[in-house]
């Protein structure tokens, strides 16, 4: 196993830098579309429109 | 509505919105447990076995990120562009709404291509930017899918948005090839291809196998999320159909 401790603290930034924007965008990516869903099932259990009925 | 069980099976059955939405219902734990499984596998390969660069040191590391992430900037934008021109030619809704789905989630994995691009040129070419042709065609595919989602948006007609959309994925297909061959065709900062389909791969096999198990993981993400999407546009769009009322027990 290599030392995960990395020799270089700018290095381990832009590791840590990458990794971690590209987590948070696809966290970010799930929940939105989840949401719509959950959105989209609301409005097919209860149309919007049936209040006008 | 009956579904015929005999062979061969007619996969085109598939496109009707009530089946896709219940067979990518059925297939999304699956996809997301294979994205964590590999995922898991590509960082433990990259982050714990590989060695480090010889040249770069730790920062090389980028790479199992980097690599898959524009790899799957390029492939997203041709299934899109594929899916857009089938659901153009044969008016097929669930094309053109997968078309619709995959431009968020290939706009996404070029921003990460082009964010952990700049942060390892930093370190390894002492600047984050450069205009060379590599970086400059993968910053126009960005702009290329947010000029689809714009697109798509701005128009209210939704057969006329997916039409004017699909032309625009089209056109911009050209792009993909330039991307891909921009570090032979011209002179560039951006190295060439370590890992070619005509050639030995110019890695270590360890290296190699981690940047590989993270595709796959990528892949995964990218099948789950653009499913999931795709099943919430069909929800939005079909819920005034009888097959959505009956599945979310409307009398």
């Amino acid at each position: 196993m290599t030392d995960f401790i990395f020799t270089v603290p700018s290095h381990t930034l832009f590791i840590v830098g990458s990794y971690a924007v590209a987590a948070v965008l696809m966290v970010i990516e799930v929940v939105q579309i989840r949401a719509r869903h959950r959105k989209a099932r609301l409005h097919a259990v209860r149309p919007p429109h049936d209040d006008e009925n | 509505m009956t579904i015929s069980t005999s062979p061969p099976t007619r996969l085109f059955t598939f496109a009707a919105p009530s089946r896709f939405y219940a067979l990518t219902g059925k297939l999304l734990p699956w996809l997301w447990a294979l994205a964590a499984l590999f995922a898991a596998a590509g960082l433990t390969v990259g982050f714990g076995l590989a060695p480090t660069d010889a040249t770069q040191g730790e920062v090389y590391r980028i790479i199992y990120l980097h690599v898959p992430a524009a790899w799957m900037s390029m492939v997203l934008y041709l299934a899109m562009a594929f899916w857009a021109a089938i659901g153009w030619a044969f008016n097929a809704r669930t094309a053109s709404l997968l078309a619709r789905a995959i431009a968020p989630t290939g706009a996404m994995f070029t921003v990460v291509a082009l964010w952990t691009g700049a942060l390892w040129g930093k370190p390894t070419w002492g600047t984050y930017w450069v205009w060379d042709a590599r970086l400059t065609s993968e910053f126009i595919l960005l702009l290329l899918y947010l000029g689809y989602m714009a697109l798509v948006a701005a128009i209210d007609d939704v057969r006329r948005a997916d039409q004017a959309s699909a032309l625009l994925a089209i056109v911009g297909a050209v792009n993909i090839p330039i991307i891909y061959f921009s570090v032979r065709w011209w002179n560039t900062l951006h190295q060439g291809a370590s890992v070619s389909v005509t050639s030995s791969p110019k890695m270590a096999a360890v290296m190699l196998n981690g940047m590989l198990l993270m595709s796959l993981a990528c892949w995964a993400y990218a099948f789950a999320v653009v499913f999931m999407r795709t099943r919430a546009m069909i929800l939005e769009r079909e819920r005034d159909t009888g097959w959505v009322g009956a599945l979310m027990g409307r009398a």
